[in-house]
């Protein structure tokens, strides 16, 4: 019943957005198959997810944050803070020596979200200037902890994060993720609640949420999902890198974009913010694939985010 | 219908110093329909809003159903079962029909997510209950206002309030949801839901009203029976405000010549309709009329910050074209307006610059640099000719009082040598003798030949200082009245739309 509901005249309207973006991702997808013969085999595509999987994670917590109407630049620093964290932390000699590590590395993440939520609700700040200064203090607290490039991680941990389940772990991972963060926005009364917020605030707070708790708590779950892609990092990378997360906020912020999340917030869809990803690091690959030099990936990114935003002011004046 | 649901006391509330609202008493009998009635500013508003947890009483005792208690939010105001439907919608534009009605209210499946089957299911359920037929899955954003407005009324009606609060909630409905409005209201009170009903409309308040509060000036008046009352009586009620001789006397004589005309202004929205009007040579126009029927929009209209569909303005016999407020100022149509904070002032730069900003093209070196000694005495003349209080003149202009901010912005204007000068809400927030002063400016701009134009939701300002009163009533002229037709019951009785009839032999002039 539910189905021939959900198929009704609304459906073109309420989907047309995602629809077009993964159409745009499919064919991105079958241009760049003419390059690159393996590039729809099974194990192409799984590293695919691989490469992808940090911004993935970062990306769904910018949505969860944008969605509010807020804006979080502190993501990346995050990643990297909890990426050496958790190496440093990491004891290589004992059997278990990962998991106090990744469980630190994911309390850091959530004590830096909370941070900024607290600043932003209780603080009364303005998101951008709050993460915009939490960047400096999340950057330089992972220089303090490791200045330079090193480390190393537990062997059977960085197997089992990159190769486990016969190479499928992160992309169940990924998956599971992927259907938390979206049945927290489509299918949860807290998902209307920041919805709500995000497109009126006043009407928000007048029909009885509590707004200040819903954005705090947004903030804190971007945090969390930060502290993913820095723990999975470390094990992608096998050491620590307190530089590692310093393109993450800008790209996540672009993917939520290209992937039809409106900066004001309210309307978005972590599926397509998945979309925006993708599209980004098939780019990229892309780009790396013809030889162009990295210089001018940053200046196809910033194109990219121009031409994003554009498109959504476009729709918005019709 | 007698059992006492609500009680408030003794409430009291100041908002930086004007006492909004002095010692009310209101209460509300279970299963009534409760009207506030009061003109503008008599603090209707304010009350309901500490009912809904909006803003916090300075003193004063509210009682639910027998019990004291203490609101300090929406949220606590909710749980005792009241209920606003507020003028400002609360409805969020990028959200469906459906999501918007049970909004922090969804039905839940047994793994705590919203159930869409049910939501669906239990908003059918309510519209057929209630009569209102919105398409549940459309965006509210899309929706006509009348739309959105009855969405929000179910939005209310689904929480299953005890007491509803509707604050003007006809303003955007047309004839038939009203019809509509009333009958939901009426089958409301049958289950015994309480209902207060703010509204100006005198026909609404005799319809569906049982009982009547008049506010007046933050004061209360009286609690009437509505069958026991007429509309005469009730508007006796309303006015009777002593005149604190603060008006100064006329300087000039208005002479037959006209200055500015307009002739069937109309805005595209329909905030605006057909208004046609002339001012002379030495007169003041006074506009009144409740909150929300046009005035501000017409002034704004005038200076070219609201879109006309239709209609025509001439100087001195001359017709103005203005697309845009820059052509407006050029033209020489000077704007005071009512949000001198957003709308007036540049409130973190300097009284100079302020007061600069606008002739800054009058004072240049070669046409490229501002000459900064003509600027300081220009600024120093005009702080002298409208005895500005200002202490150093590259002090930030927030830093002054409300009145001399005021002022500013005036001197602001007049630099321009404006032909016409509207003022919007001049005095609003301003202490006693600033006003004062004001109106002997106003005054003299007339005297000297400036067309001069005010807006004023204070009866007693637009009653002591205009020559001649265009009331306003949903968007048109209710009638122009002059001499002794400028009393506080003409005027109410035609911003109520009850003048009407009345009305047209004083139009045609």
């Amino acid at each position: 019943m539910m189905k021939r509901q959900g198929l009704d005249k609304h459906f073109w309207r309420k989907n047309s957005q995602l629809v077009i973006i993964y159409a745009f991702l499919i064919l991105l997808m079958v241009f760049v198959s003419f390059f690159s013969d393996s590039f729809f085999t099974e194990r192409n595509l799984l590293n695919q997810v691989l490469s992808a999987f940090p911004l993935l994670m970062v990306a769904l917590g910018q949505t969860l944050v944008i969605l509010t109407g807020g804006i979080d630049l502190s993501l990346g620093p995050i990643v990297s803070f909890t990426n050496v964290l958790c190496v440093t932390l990491m004891n290589t000699e004992s059997g278990l020596g990962w998991v106090p590590a990744v469980l630190a590395a994911l309390a850091a993440g959530l004590v830096c979200g909370a941070f900024n939520g607290l600043m932003i609700t209780k603080g009364r700040l303005a998101p951008i200037i709050v993460t915009l200064a939490t960047t400096a203090i999340y950057e330089g607290g992972a220089l303090f902890i490791m200045d330079k490039p090193g480390g190393s991680v537990h062997s059977a941990f960085r197997r089992f994060m990159t190769r486990g389940l016969e190479g499928y772990f992160p992309l169940l991972l990924f998956l599971l993720l992927l259907f938390a963060v979206r049945v927290i926005t489509n299918r949860s009364a807290y998902g209307k609640a920041l919805r709500a917020l995000g497109g009126n605030e006043n009407a928000a707070y007048s029909t009885g949420i509590k707004v200040e708790r819903v954005k705090f708590a947004a903030y804190a779950m971007a945090g969390v999902l930060a502290a993913v892609a820095g723990i999975f990092l470390s094990a992608r990378m096998n050491s620590g890198d307190a530089t590692v997360g310093k393109n993450f906020s800008m790209n996540a912020i672009t993917a939520t974009v290209v992937g039809g999340t409106a900066m004001t917030g309210a309307v978005g869809d972590p599926l397509g913010t998945i979309a925006g990803v993708f599209i980004i690091t098939i780019i990229n690959n892309m780009l790396n694939l013809f030889g162009v030099s990295s210089f001018y990936q940053y200046i196809c990114q910033g194109v990219i985010l121009i031409a994003a935003l554009s498109l959504s002011a476009l729709r918005k004046r019709k | 219908m007698s059992k006492e649901i609500l009680k408030m006391e003794n409430i009291s509330k100041a908002f930086s110093g004007v006492q909004a609202l002095n010692h009310v008493n209101f209460s509300c009998e279970k299963g009534e329909v409760h009207v506030l009635a009061g003109e503008n500013g008599a603090g209707k508003s304010t009350i309901l809003k500490i009912l809904a947890g909006l803003y916090r009483a300075d003193a004063g005792e509210i009682f639910w159903q027998g019990k004291r208690v203490t609101i300090k939010n929406p949220q606590q105001s909710q749980k005792l079962g009241i209920a606003m439907v507020f003028q400002e919608l609360t409805l969020v534009a990028q959200m469906t029909v459906e999501e918007n009605v049970y909004l922090n209210a969804e039905p839940r499946d047994k793994f705590g997510l919203v159930d869409r089957k049910a939501l669906r299911r239990n908003v059918l359920a309510a519209m057929d209950q209630y009569g209102i037929h919105v398409d549940p899955a459309m965006l509210v954003g899309e929706l006509s206002v009348a739309q959105q407005q009855m969405t929000e009324i179910l939005k209310i009606l689904v929480r299953e309030p005890e007491l509803i609060i509707l604050d003007e909630p006809t303003s955007a409905l047309a004839k038939q949801e009203v019809e509509r409005l009333y009958a939901i209201i009426r089958n409301l009170t049958a289950m015994g839901k309480t209902i207060i009903f703010i509204s100006h409309r005198m026909e609404e308040i005799f319809a569906i009203g049982d009982r009547v509060t008049v506010l007046k000036d933050g004061n209360y008046v009286g609690t009437r029976l509505i069958r026991e009352m007429d509309e005469d009586a009730l508007i006796r009620m309303m006015i009777g405000r002593s005149l604190e001789g603060t008006f100064p006397q006329k300087q000039a004589p208005v002479c037959g010549e006209t200055v500015f005309e307009a002739k069937h202004l109309a805005s595209p929205d329909g905030k605006l309709k057909d208004i046609s009007f002339t001012v002379k040579k030495g007169e003041i126009l006074g506009v009144a009329g409740l909150q929300g029927h046009g005035q501000s929009e017409l002034l704004n209209a005038l200076s070219a910050l609201y879109p006309l569909s239709s209609g025509e303005v001439f100087l001195k016999g001359r017709k103005l074209k203005a697309r845009n407020a820059g052509q407006a100022i050029k033209n020489g149509v000077a704007l005071v307006p009512a949000d001198r904070k957003n709308q007036g002032l540049l409130l973190e730069l300097s009284i100079r610059h302020n007061t600069a900003i606008s002739s800054l093209g009058k004072r240049m070196n070669g046409g490229v640099f501002i000459d900064s000694r003509k600027e300081k005495a220009f600024v120093k003349d005009t702080i002298d000719k409208l005895s500005i209080k200002v202490g150093n003149m590259e002090h930030p202009v927030h830093s002054l009082s409300g009145g001399n901010q005021q002022k500013v912005v005036l001197g602001k204007e007049l630099a321009i040598d404006p032909q016409v000068i509207l003022f919007d809400e001049p005095t609003r927030g301003i202490d006693v003798e600033a006003k004062r002063e004001f109106y002997v400016i106003m005054q003299r701009l007339a005297a000297e030949g400036v067309a001069v134009i005010m807006n004023s939701s204070d009866l007693m300002e637009v009653i002591g200082m205009s020559d001649r009163v265009l009331v306003m009533y949903e968007g048109g002229v209710s009638g122009i009245l002059e001499k002794e037709d400028i009393n506080e019951e003409t005027i109410m009785r035609y911003a109520m739309g009850v003048g009407q009839k009345q009305a047209q032999a004083g139009d045609g002039q």
